[in-house]
C-alpha cells in the first residue's frame, strides 16, 4: 500500500516537473472577490492570478452592469477614470482590483437582502494573450457598508 | 515615536501652516444645524466626498471607523466630519442613512448648493461634476471628482496637518493621537 502511494507521489511530481518544463501556464484563478456596497452604489474588488498579458475584459453580474474604473489621485484630488477596455494582468501575473485603485463599479446594484445571501455569482470575462476567451464563474462576497 | 519635542510634534502627514480652520457650516444628518466650532475641545478630522462615491469615500469613512476602534477609550476625544460636495443628491435624509452606519457619532454635513462655491474657496477644494451617464440634463448617475484630503485639526480648531486620500488608518492614527494628547 505504502509502496503504491510512493509511486503515485513520484508520478505526480514527474507530471508537475513536465508541466513546468514545458512552460504550461495554470488556469486563471480569482480570489478575495468581494462587492463592497453602500446605498445605491457598490465597488467590486478581487485578486486575479493569470498569465501575464491576459486581459480582464469585463465583469458580468446579475446584480447589475459592472463598469471598470480606476480611482486616480493627483495633488489630493481623486478622480474616477473609466477603463472601458478592462485591465491587463501585469508581468507579475497578479492583477489587483483594490480600494483606491482599479475596481469595478455597480450603479444601483440589485443585491439580495442581507438575510438571504452573503454572496452572489459573477462571471469574469478574460482574453488570454493567445486570443482565447475565458468565462470564469466566481462568487463575490457581499460586504455592506452604510446600509448598502 | 509620538512624543512631541520642544520644537513641536513630529507629524506623519504633511504639516500645515497652523491657522484657524476655515468656516464650515451646514446641516448634520440628524437635521441639526452644524458649525465646525462645535468640535472645538476635541481633535477633529474633516474630509469631503459624496455618498454615491463607490470607492474612495466609503473607504475614508471605514478608515475613520478603524481609527476610532484603535483609539479605544480615547475615541471620544475625536470628532469625524464628513462633508458632502454633492448637495443635489446627498440630502440630509440620504446622509442619515449613510454616515451613522460608519459611526453614529460621525458628523455628515449637507452644505446647500448655493454655498458650496464659497466653501470650496475657503478650504481650497477642487470639485468637478462629471456628465450624467445617460446624457446632459438626465437624472442618471454622475461622478464627482473632488479633493480627498484628510484635514486634521487640534482641540483649538487649528489646522495642523493633512493626509492624502490614500493614507491608511495606521498613518492617520499617530497624528490623531498626537492631537488628542496635545
Amino acid at each position: 500500500m505504502a509502496k503504491h502511494l510512493h509511486v503515485r507521489v513520484a508520478l505526480a511530481c514527474v507530471a508537475l516537473l513536465v508541466l513546468v518544463a514545458c512552460g504550461e501556464t495554470s488556469a486563471p484563478r480569482a480570489d478575495a472577490v468581494r462587492i463592497v456596497a453602500t446605498p445605491g452604489i457598490a465597488a467590486l474588488y478581487l485578486e486575479l492570478e493569470a498569465e501575464p498579458g491576459t486581459r480582464l475584459v469585463s465583469i458580468e453580474a446579475p446584480a447589475g452592469r459592472v463598469e471598470t474604473h480606476a480611482t486616480v489621485e493627483e495633488d489630493g484630488v481623486v478622480r474616477m477614470e473609466p477603463r472601458p477596455d478592462g485591465f491587463e494582468v501585469p508581468a507579475s501575473g497578479r492583477l489587483s482590483l483594490a480600494p483606491g485603485g482599479a475596481h469595478g463599479m455597480l450603479i444601483e446594484p440589485d443585491l439580495p437582502p442581507r438575510e438571504v445571501a452573503s454572496r452572489v455569482a459573477i462571471t469574469l470575462h478574460l482574453l488570454t494573450p493567445d486570443g482565447r476567451e475565458i468565462a470564469e464563474p466566481v462568487y463575490a462576497a457581499i460586504e455592506r457598508m452604510g446600509d448598502g | 515615536m509620538l512624543a512631541a519635542c520642544s520644537n513641536g510634534p513630529t507629524w506623519v502627514g504633511e504639516p500645515a501652516e497652523p491657522r484657524p480652520a476655515p468656516i464650515l457650516e451646514g446641516t448634520n444628518w440628524d437635521g441639526e444645524s452644524f458649525s465646525l466650532d462645535e468640535t472645538r475641545g476635541k481633535a477633529t478630522v474633516v474630509f469631503f466626498g459624496y455618498t454615491l462615491c463607490p470607492d474612495i469615500c466609503p473607504l475614508a469613512l471605514a478608515k475613520m471607523q478603524q481609527v476610532e476602534r484603535e483609539l479605544g477609550a480615547s475615541a471620544g476625544e475625536l470628532e469625524v466630519v464628513f462633508v458632502s460636495v454633492d448637495p443635489h443628491r446627498d440630502s440630509v435624509e440620504r446622509l442619515s442613512h449613510y454616515v451613522p452606519n460608519f459611526g453614529d457619532q460621525f458628523y455628515g454635513i449637507h452644505v446647500p448648493a448655493e454655498e458650496l462655491g464659497a466653501l470650496q474657496e475657503r478650504w481650497g477644494l477642487t470639485v468637478q461634476y462629471g456628465q450624467p451617464k445617460d446624457g446632459p440634463g438626465t437624472d442618471s448617475y454622475y461622478y464627482v471628482d473632488h479633493t480627498g484630503t484628510f484635514f486634521l485639526l487640534d482641540r483649538e480648531g487649528t489646522l495642523r496637518v493633512t493626509h492624502p486620500p490614500n493614507a491608511d488608518a495606521q498613518a492617520l492614527l499617530p497624528d490623531i493621537e498626537t492631537l488628542i494628547a496635545s
